[in-house]
């Protein structure tokens, strides 16, 4: 009925549109918010394989990429901060300094 | 084929000789120079005078000390390196790659004498032109073709330096061609080297090794059919073989009169001794069946760019147009393929390298004093510089081919070369080229010296007074006069090694 | 003795002067001439030996360049030819250097002229000399060397350094046939002896070889036939013939000395020589000797016409040594080569004789037309004896020497066929015509007021005397025998109709011109008018000029431009560009990427992944 693969669709459209989401975003709360998207795409990809394995190691690795992820939402969300303290915007496509 | 030293004595001890001076020398130079403070000008040119002149002493030496008798390598350096594959420095000469040393020793000195016009970055200058003359030296004497390619490209690295920091005129656009012609030959060098090694199955890059095992085991015609033509297409862009024989000159106008001398001088000679070295040594049979098509483009260099020549107005222009039009006659000869040829193509190299130092120190000398760019501005200058007419007109005779300097024993040999492989007409056609030669020649020593003095600008004392400036010239002109009256020196030196060389091809 | 010194002497003088002597001007002059004397002493004595004992010394050769295939040497090979041309050079040689020291002493470029001059002596006496083709090659260049700088001496002028380019390059083009005929030869005479081993260039071996080869058949006709043709492509170069004679009249530009020594009696006679010297070759072929033949009688006439509208003194006598040498060519063709090389040397005398005496003239007076001379026989007398005596000579008058050689010519002539004799009378009348004019002109009639004109002094006199001694009395020293015995024929000199035709028509050209010319000196050119078109066809050279001129201004010049817009175009722009600019260009181009922005960044990595990716799967072919 509702086999694997259903799953790993549902997991590869929300890490296509969070993908999408992070490289067209100006906001950079919402760029953010697009990379979790991304990161909970693949967790639900490491916990469906672990179910169709019957091994927990995917389960193990979602919980510790859960982990990483709530550690980078908390520095990119400083980093945020302090952008919008030195340049009093968020958006994105004002970040362009690396240019020749 | 037997070597006199051993590549590695009998008891694997490392070998040094006279030829990793050779290349050590100015490679400390560069070193020390580098360690001088910029603002000591006279002793950074000191400095380079005394590697110099080491240099020259050094190539004096090899050659009265060679043995002409023997073929194979002598002088032989071997410093191991890496194991596999089997790469080590090592340096020799033989009868073909001995007078390339002195060549670049005799023109490497004397260019010295043409930087009285450097005066910003001087460190920098003698820097590039130590490494310059490091990298020649070590091209000719390699034995090793991955340090053949090394030292080469130790060289070519220089050349945009020399010309976009020290040149003038469009100088960044000349050093640019200038570099990338010179390092896309050797890019098709490289190629071809790294397809010799994992083509051959060989394991080492090393010519005498090579070669003995070429005898026994001849590297199957298909291979040497896919590799030869890679050195050819890069042997040839650095020979200024047509169609590439415009960087040259270009690079020549705008770079410093030093460089222009040391890249005139010397590199062009590297294409053409890669050529003979690399292309006909290791590639015997793919090479006989290219031969026909080297005659062709050389013919082509001989006529075209001789006709070239003759439609310029610029002088530098015009020494470079000649330069790239008498290598036709070089690589003319090596199309013979026979010990000839290639004696013939040997002795014009040399004679050739030392003809356009010559023609541009002179250059070099009447800018000084105030000579224009054009081969018309001026006029009559005999009468004011005697001297120095009297210099640039042995010069042009020189390339003429008059009897009494190098280049009409090396161009008569390869005629008759010529004739005796590819018939009459490619006689007739190198023929056309001395005429052209001659019309060009003439009429650019009649248009700047003869005729009633013309001031278009203003021109000073007498380029050539001083005995420091006698010096090169004469050593230059010296030379080849010497080996113009006495060619059977230089030829036996030539015989023994290019009839080794080319033993390959003559058994099969 | 070391015969090498017949080289070496006026070679070392040559060294020295360039080198040392330059400031020290009677020094100079005194090592040139020493050099010189010390060959000229050194051949007198070879054949003073050959009088007496009839023995030569072998040859001696030093090998010059060895290669497999090629063993050429410069050496000295002695036998009558060489020996008799060997005095002529040397000799006359001498007798114009002493004349130079008056003629130049004004001059600032005293030492370098003889500097030059040595110069041409080791070089005009290495031809003469050579054992080998690639020997008389070697100097053949050198001679044409000295040349360029002879005639080119006072560089100052335009002229004179537009006249050196243009005889070198004349030489260069006669030099391309030369080279291949060489080449060509080379090639054959190992066919000969049916290995390429035995491939050869000396005289000796190629005498004995080419005879055999022709004879056997191994080597077939045309090959001879093509062979001379192009020896003689340097024959025409050196000695103006059709149609390489043009630069032989600008290269009176040169000082006198000059002219007498090279342009008159040795250099443009090397070519002569060289077929003396080669004629084993051409005599294999038959129409080759017709062409050449041809040739020569063509040049005699030319030369003979040009020299009719000429006024400038040293121009008629160049045009006259043109026509002579034609002569001297028609006999060679003329399968005669003995009567060839005793005109060359009579030749060789009184032509020199009468360019000396024109430098005389010229030396006094400062003038060079003959519309603006006249009367100078009573200024000059030794000077006119003696010029008269040259112009006699040359007419072919009896009993100079002129006229046993031109006999022997024309006696070749007529036993071959009509045609030959005619033209050959043709010319001889011209010549006395011309020559005729010339004398009356400068040296008849009255003065045109020179200011203080006198005799030329002591040291100018002297060779000029010694010169017309000898070309009266050249007749009798029996050159025809002594040549003779070399190439197995002789032949008398006797009193036939040949020579009461040849007295007449030089009576008749000598009276003809003093009609026109001597009884009342006319102030501008009488034939102009009356012949006409024809007069101004003379007068413009035939037009032959303007053909090279438009030739190197319209074909040429512009052949060399359109190669050079080519090369613009396709190896600079193409190229050049694509490796200076187009790089350059590329990096901008490539600039355009770097936005700054990373998000663009991680999107191009992105896409990046996504085709490895794709390529991954297909290569495994998963997909």
């Amino acid at each position: 009925m509702i086999s694997e693969s259903h799953y790993l669709v549902l997991a590869f459209l929300l890490f296509a549109i969070g993908l999408f989401g992070a490289l067209t975003r100006r906001n950079l709360i919402l760029i953010l918010l697009s990379i979790e998207i991304m990161f909970n795409a693949i967790h639900l990809i490491f916990v469906t394989f672990s179910r169709t394995w019957n091994n927990l190691d995917g389960q193990v690795a979602a919980l510790f990429s859960m982990a990483v992820a709530a550690a980078e939402v908390a520095v990119g969300l400083a980093i945020a901060i302090l952008l919008f303290r030195s340049r009093k915007t968020i958006d994105a496509s004002q970040f362009n300094s690396l240019k020749d | 084929m037997n070597l006199p030293n051993a590549v590695l004595d009998d008891k694997n001890n490392i070998m040094l000789d006279i030829t990793f001076l050779l290349v050590a020398i100015p490679a400390l130079a560069a070193l020390l120079i580098s360690l001088l403070p910029s603002h000591s000008y006279r002793a950074i040119r000191a400095m380079a005078h005394l590697a110099m002149a080491l240099e020259l002493v050094l190539a004096l030496f090899l050659i009265f000390s060679f043995d002409r008798t023997l073929a194979g390598f002598q002088f032989v350096t071997d410093l191991a390196w890496t194991v596999k594959p089997k790469i080590s420095l090592l340096l020799g000469v033989d009868g073909i790659s001995l007078w390339m040393v002195l060549l670049t020793a005799i023109v490497g000195w004397a260019a010295l004498f043409a930087t009285g016009n450097i005066q910003e970055k001087v460190k920098g200058f003698f820097l590039s032109y130590m490494t310059l003359v490091c990298g020649a030296m070590g091209t000719f004497m390699s034995l090793d073709l991955f340090f053949f390619f090394f030292f080469y490209e130790i060289e070519a690295l220089v050349t945009y330096p020399l010309i976009s920091i020290w040149g003038r005129g469009d100088r960044k656009y000349a050093a640019m061609q200038f570099t990338i012609f010179s390092v896309l030959g050797s890019a098709f060098v490289l190629i071809g080297i790294l397809a010799l090694y994992f083509l051959s199955g060989n394991t080492s890059l090393q010519i005498p090794q090579l070669l003995s095992g070429f005898e026994t085991v001849p590297l199957a015609i298909e291979i040497q059919r896919r590799i030869f033509p890679l050195f050819f297409v890069g042997f040839g862009i650095l020979a200024a073989l047509w169609p590439f024989h415009a960087w040259g000159p270009i690079g020549y106008a705008e770079a410093p009169p030093a460089a222009s001398m040391l890249f005139s001088g010397i590199l062009k000679t590297l294409g053409a001794y890669g050529l003979i070295r690399v292309g006909l040594g290791l590639f015997p049979e793919a090479a006989r069946a290219w031969m026909p098509a080297l005659l062709a483009l050389a013919l082509v260099n001989l006529i075209y760019v001789g006709f070239v020549a003759l439609a310029q107005k610029n002088l530098r222009l015009l020494i470079g147009y000649a330069s790239a039009s008498h290598m036709g006659f070089a690589l003319a000869g090596i199309a013979c393929a026979d010990v000839l040829g290639i004696s013939g193509a040997l002795l014009i190299l040399f004679a050739h390298g030392l003809l356009m130092a010559l023609l541009f120190l002179l250059v070099y000398l009447m800018e000084e004093k105030g000579l224009g760019s054009g081969v018309s501005d001026q006029g009559g200058l005999a009468a004011t510089w005697p001297v120095t007419a009297t210099y640039f007109s042995l010069a042009a005779l020189a390339s003429l081919g008059i009897p009494g300097f190098a280049n009409f024993a090396g161009e008569l040999t390869v005629l008759f070369a010529l004739f005796n492989h590819f018939g009459p007409w490619a006689a007739a056609g190198a023929l056309v080229s001395v005429l052209l030669t001659a019309l060009y020649m003439l009429r650019a020593v009649r248009n700047l010296f003869f005729g009633p003095e013309k001031e278009l600008r203003h021109t000073g004392e007498e380029p050539v007074r001083h005995f420091w400036r006698h010096a090169p010239l004469v050593l230059l002109i010296g030379a080849l006069i010497f080996s113009g009256f006495f060619p059977n020196l230089p030829m036996s030196y030539f015989k023994t090694s290019a009839s080794q060389n080319m033993t390959t091809l003559y058994d099969r | 003795m070391n015969y090498y010194f017949i080289l070496l002497a006026p070679f070392l003088a040559f060294v020295t002067i360039a080198l040392f002597t330059r400031r020290f001007r009677s020094l100079s002059a005194l090592m040139a001439i020493g050099g010189l004397g010390i060959s000229f002493a050194l051949i007198l004595k070879l054949f003073l030996s050959l009088l007496t004992t009839g023995a030569l010394p072998e040859p001696v050769e030093f090998s010059w360049l060895d290669l497999p295939g090629i063993h050429f040497g410069i050496g000295l090979l002695f036998d009558r030819l060489s020996i008799l041309m060997g005095l002529l050079v040397s000799g006359v040689g001498t007798l114009i250097f002493i004349f130079s020291t008056g003629y130049m002493e004004d001059d600032p470029g005293y030492s370098r002229f003889f500097a030059y001059l040595s110069l041409f002596a080791v070089a005009m006496l290495g031809i003469v000399f050579s054992t080998n083709l690639i020997q008389t090659f070697l100097f053949w260049e050198l001679v044409g060397l000295a040349s360029y700088l002879l005639i080119g001496f006072w560089f100052e002028k335009n002229q004179a350094a537009d006249a050196a380019k243009k005889a070198f390059m004349t030489n260069r083009v006669g030099d391309f046939g030369l080279m291949l005929g060489i080449l060509l030869i080379w090639f054959v005479s190992g066919q000969a002896l049916g290995s390429a081993e035995g491939r050869t260039v000396e005289f000796a071996q190629l005498a004995r070889i080419l005879p055999e080869g022709f004879a056997s058949g191994t080597i077939s006709g045309s090959v001879f036939f093509i062979a001379g043709l192009l020896i003689f492509c340097g024959v025409a170069g050196k000695s103006a013939q059709f149609p390489l004679h043009v630069w032989l009249p600008d290269a009176m530009e040169g000082p006198t000395p000059v002219s007498a020594l090279i342009h008159a009696a040795t250099m443009v006679a090397a070519g002569v020589y060289l077929m003396a010297r080669i004629f084993f070759l051409f005599i294999l072929s038959g129409e080759l000797l017709q062409v050449v033949a041809a040739m020569g009688l063509l040049t005699a006439l030319l030369g003979a016409s040009l020299a009719l509208m000429e006024s400038d003194i040293k121009r008629v006598l160049a045009y006259s040594t043109m026509s002579q040498l034609g002569l001297m060519v028609m006999a060679m063709g003329l399968a005669y080569p003995v009567a060839g090389m005793y005109h060359l040397l009579t030749h060789g005398f009184f032509k020199a004789l009468l360019f000396l005496g024109a430098g005389c003239v010229i030396h006094a007076t400062h003038r060079q037309n003959i519309f603006e001379l006249g009367g100078l026989f009573k200024r000059m007398p030794v000077t006119s004896m003696a010029f008269l005596m040259g112009m006699f000579a040359l007419a072919g008058l009896f009993p100079f020497s002129g006229f046993f050689s031109k006999e022997e010519i024309l006696q070749a002539a007529l036993e071959t066929s009509r045609f030959w004799f005619v033209g050959a009378e043709a010319t001889t009348f011209l010549t006395a015509f011309y020559m005729g004019k010339l004398v009356w002109m400068v040296f008849l009639g009255h003065e045109k007021n020179h200011g203080e004109t006198h005799e030329a002094p002591l040291v100018m006199t002297l060779p000029v005397m010694v010169l017309s001694f000898f070309s009266l009395a050249a007749g009798y020293f029996q050159i025809p025998e002594l040549l003779g015995q070399a190439s197995g024929e002789t032949r008398t000199a006797h009193f036939g109709p040949v020579a009461f035709i040849s007295t007449a028509v030089v009576l008749v050209g000598l009276f003809a011109s003093f009609f026109l010319y001597g009884l009342k000196k006319p102030a501008y050119e009488p034939l102009e008018k009356r012949l006409g078109p024809l007069g101004r066809l003379f007068a413009r050279k035939f037009f032959i000029d303007d053909l090279y001129n438009f030739y190197v201004a319209k074909i040429q010049q512009p052949f060399a431009e359109l190669c050079d817009r080519a090369n613009e175009l396709f190896v600079i722009k193409g190229l050049g560009h694509l490796a200076g600019r187009g790089l350059y260009q590329l990096g901008s181009l490539m600039k355009k990427s770097l936005t700054g922005n990373v998000q663009t960044y991680i999107s191009v990595v992105v896409v990046q992944i996504l085709i490895i990716l794709a390529v991954a799967a297909i290569f495994l072919q998963l997909v």
